[in-house]
């Protein structure tokens, strides 16, 4: 069966499912269309209900989703997000007792004894991927997404900023961060006493948080909003 | 739910010349082919990524450079009272199972050996088999691919560790940690593999699947 895509560029109507693509200048548009990221088949953009997932029948690649109340919950999250990090970074983090000798440490101290040595450049990668880029992700979902909220045209350069959102999340390592905390906390039990303050638990939850907000955010349902697909 | 195709099982054609279309990676834009960048949110578009596979050897080659001094070099220098202790990323997980916190040993070895040798190994297995016939299905390679870029951040665990444990035990001639020379390589190396996942673009391992071409 040859290709009903270019077979229909002649102007016949086709009839599908869920959209009718009428003319063969909306096809060649991409009116209509939507495609896998992944394996780049090209299929008919449906309508979905909420809850529903399209998934591509080829690679299984998640191609769009509608996500119930995205707006509302990203939002939220979000702003839990600002006061669990500021809280981090503002509290004291861990601190430590032997043999009469203490030391407390904030989340900064943390980062920036990694520049001993001269090698400041180090701190300042671990300064991003810990505090920098989660900071900026949570301030660019504000910024995109509370116009959306409010019915209110979308901010300029929303586009931009919410793909840099996306593109970003899997530099923002603060789960990771908090691995490697426990991970010491368990090699120092032995070695002296640790007080965990609170800004220990602060990054805790904002790990929780984090992970909610990244499956309450449905990117499908805010690119719409950015800008509808269909002119 | 499964999106239907345009009425057949077979694939459909992909995006490129043939259908005159582009889809943009980023946001699933589609618009028409030679356009140059995405009206919504500004991409470059581009059928395929151009060069991925340059850039897949190149940041991995990179990551690969960097791991050596990451690996030969002390990630950790403790100094004591009586002496001053030095150890490599390996080195130190041997320290950590000998002293009976297998738990550790076995997270820190997990995060910087296996998953840093898996990246490779699976970066490179990708990158080689593009357009050809391999063990694996393509969606077998897929799924790889996409296994690669979720784990491949976690290796960056022990640099967290090292900078934790550097400023939280200074506690003078009592007891000294600092980061050592392997630890700014580590996280190079960790940041070149990402890369290196990044660049790949998986449309690419489909390319050679047979197709209804008209």
């Amino acid at each position: 069966m040859a290709d009903d895509i270019t077979r229909d560029r002649g102007g016949v109507p086709l009839a599908i499912d869920t959209v009718r693509i009428d003319t063969a200048s909306a096809l060649a548009r991409g009116e209509g269309l939507i495609a896998c990221p992944a394996c780049d088949l090209l299929y008919v953009r449906p309508v979905l209900e909420v809850k529903e997932i399209a998934r591509c029948k080829r690679c299984d690649h998640v191609i769009m989703t509608r996500k119930a109340e995205t707006l509302d919950r990203a939002l939220a999250a979000a702003v839990a997000s600002a006061i669990l990090l500021v809280t981090a970074a503002v509290f004291p983090f861990l601190s430590l007792e032997r043999a009469g000798i203490g030391r407390e440490i904030s989340l900064f101290d943390a980062i920036g004894a990694l520049s001993q040595d001269g090698l400041w450049a180090l701190a300042v990668i671990a300064g991003l991927l810990v505090i920098g880029i989660p900071a900026a992700r949570i301030g660019a979902i504000v910024y995109v997404l509370l116009p959306l909220r409010l019915d209110l045209p979308p901010l300029p350069r929303a586009g931009i900023i919410f793909r840099h959102v996306v593109r970003l999340e899997q530099w923002a390592m603060t789960e990771i961060f908090l691995i490697g905390v426990i991970v010491s906390l368990v090699k120092l039990q032995t070695l002296a006493d640790l007080v965990i303050g609170p800004a220990f638990w602060a990054i805790a939850g904002l790990v929780v948080v984090t992970a909610y907000k990244s499956i309450a955010l449905c990117k499908s349902t805010v690119w719409d909003l950015i800008d509808p697909a269909r002119p | 739910m499964q999106v239907d195709g345009l009425g057949s099982d077979r694939p459909r054609t992909p995006l490129t010349i043939e259908v005159g279309l582009v889809a943009c990676r980023a946001c699933g834009l589609i618009a028409p082919a030679g356009t140059a960048r995405c009206r919504r949110c500004r991409a470059s578009l581009h059928p395929r990524e151009p060069h991925s596979l340059q850039r897949v050897w190149a940041w991995l080659i990179a990551g690969l450079i960097a791991y050596v001094p990451a690996n030969l070099m002390p990630m950790m220098v403790t100094e004591t009272l009586r002496d001053s202790s030095s150890n490599t990323i390996v080195s130190g997980v041997v320290a950590l199972a000998e002293h009976g916190s297998y738990f550790v040993a076995l997270v820190v070895f997990i995060a910087s050996v296996l998953i840093p040798i898996v990246k490779f190994v699976l970066l490179g297995y990708l990158a080689l088999t593009v357009g050809r016939r391999s063990a694996l299905s393509l969606k077998d390679r897929k799924h790889l691919h996409d296994l690669v870029e979720i784990v491949g951040r976690w290796s960056m665990v022990d640099v967290f560790v090292v900078a934790v444990l550097a400023a939280l035990v200074q506690l003078g001639a009592l007891i000294a940690i600092e980061p050592g020379p392997a630890a700014a390589p580590f996280a190079l190396m960790v940041v070149f593999t990402m890369l290196a996942a990044n660049a790949f673009d998986p449309r690419l391992i489909w390319d050679c699947e047979k197709r209804e071409v008209p």
